[in-house]
């Protein structure tokens, strides 16, 4: 009899086990979806922000096409002297025009696209790259150095590239900010190494900026939720503790070292995959 | 001596200085240009252009700086300045207004109407008693 109750509250207890364990990863895919959705937030955050930058950067090559067709059209209606050579030449640049265009929007949309969770073996220096291109404008208006000491033959990682270029944009971004916030339109430099350390088989991104820094007192707070220094409507407090959370998706770490005034220095180190190379 | 009017354009996009400058060419005017703006006075200056059409947005020295250069220098304050950005927002274009700048074009502009600007600006200096 004791051992029919015994089973019986056993079948109890494992059924009560059952059902918390469901709702426990019932849980935790919702979290995981919040905070997919979060992080997606945050990216059309900075691409609303970069809406002007692209006008910015199709309007220039669009003129290109623009004043090349009205070049063809005067050359026409002036009957001037006009070789097959010299059309071949408007046409080629307006090409050239064009596709800088469309390689503009493209950069664009890659960029929106939302992340699938997707692992890939991808290379630091090409998300890097593709980060900064974005972010062409804000480096020009604020006349900022972008300095590259991007290793050679550093090993792939294995992470998702969507994310990885929003955690990287974003840090880059906030480098801008933070020099024209100290200086206005004289500028600054941001320097950007990639490096490889065989002791613990994990390459590292470092972030140099010449802005205002992170005061002392603010540097341990950086990576929590809505911490910001930032003036109201300018920052939502999210941006780096979102890159954070990327970066520990990917097994990675994140510091940062800061002196008000001077700069600031972000360093990610992120595990390669068994030695290849990209 | 060359009796066509003189135009300066200063501009970092090679695609379009290169299409703007033989658009004017064609026009009838004769065209100095640079995609390099610490050598924007000096080529100013030995050029002396009769107006100048000016990008906002250039390495190491934006346009707006380059206005404040040469509104203050005895041998280029005068001649007119008319922008030719990507940058159409409020505040650029009064910045610009208020350096004096006589015109601001966003790109994309229609050249027609920047040719009508350019002769019209031209025109009204030359009939403006000094």
């Amino acid at each position: 009899m004791i051992t029919i109750v015994f089973l019986a509250v056993l079948l109890l207890l494992l059924a009560a086990l059952l059902l918390i364990a469901i709702k426990l990863k019932a849980a935790q895919r919702r979290i995981k979806e919040a905070r997919s959705q979060l992080i997606q937030s945050a990216k059309m955050a900075s691409i609303g922000m970069l809406a002007g930058s692209v006008a910015h950067e199709i309007n220039n090559p669009l003129i290109g096409v623009l004043n090349n067709i009205q070049l063809i059209k005067m050359l026409v209606e002036q009957k001037n002297d006009f070789s097959a050579q010299d059309f071949r030449e408007l046409l080629d640049t307006i090409e050239t025009s064009a596709l800088r265009c469309s390689g503009i929007t493209r950069s664009l949309l890659d960029f929106s696209r939302s992340s699938k969770g997707v692992y890939q073996c991808v290379s630091l220096n090409e998300i890097i790259e593709k980060s900064i291109n974005l972010l062409a404008l804000e480096i020009k208006i604020n006349n900022i150095t972008v300095e590259r000491w991007l290793g050679d033959g550093i090993p792939a990682v294995s992470a998702d590239p969507l994310l990885l270029q929003q955690a990287i944009f974003d840090i880059v971004n906030n480098a801008c900010w933070a020099i024209e916030k100290k200086s206005g339109r004289q500028g600054g430099k941001v320097t950007i190494k990639t490096a490889y350390e065989p002791s613990c088989k994990k390459a590292v991104i470092s972030i140099l900026d010449t802005g205002i820094g992170i005061p002392e007192d603010d540097l341990k707070k950086v990576f929590k939720p809505f911490f910001t220094t930032k003036p109201s409507g300018e920052g939502t407090g999210l941006g780096l503790s979102i890159v954070r959370d990327i970066i520990n998706e990917h097994n990675g770490s994140i510091e940062v070292e800061s002196k008000a005034g001077e700069g600031s220095i972000f360093k990610i180190k992120l595990p390669v995959l068994g030695g290849e190379k990209r | 001596m060359s009796l066509k009017k003189r135009v300066f354009i200063a501009d970092d996009d090679e695609a379009v200085l290169t299409s703007l400058q033989r658009l004017l060419q064609l026009s009838d005017f004769e065209v100095e240009v640079t995609r390099h703006p610490k050598e924007i006075v000096d080529k100013i200056k030995a050029f002396r252009p009769d107006i100048i059409l000016l990008d906002l947005l250039m390495p190491n020295l934006g346009g707006l700086e380059i206005c404040e250069m040469l509104n203050s220098d005895d041998q280029t304050q005068g001649i007119p300045i008319i922008v030719i950005s990507a940058l159409g927002r409020e505040e650029d274009i009064k910045r610009a207004y208020r350096l004096g700048v006589i015109g601001y074009f966003v790109k994309p502009y229609d050249f027609n109407d920047l040719l009508k600007e350019i002769r019209r600006t031209i025109a009204y200096k030359e009939a403006k008693p000094e």
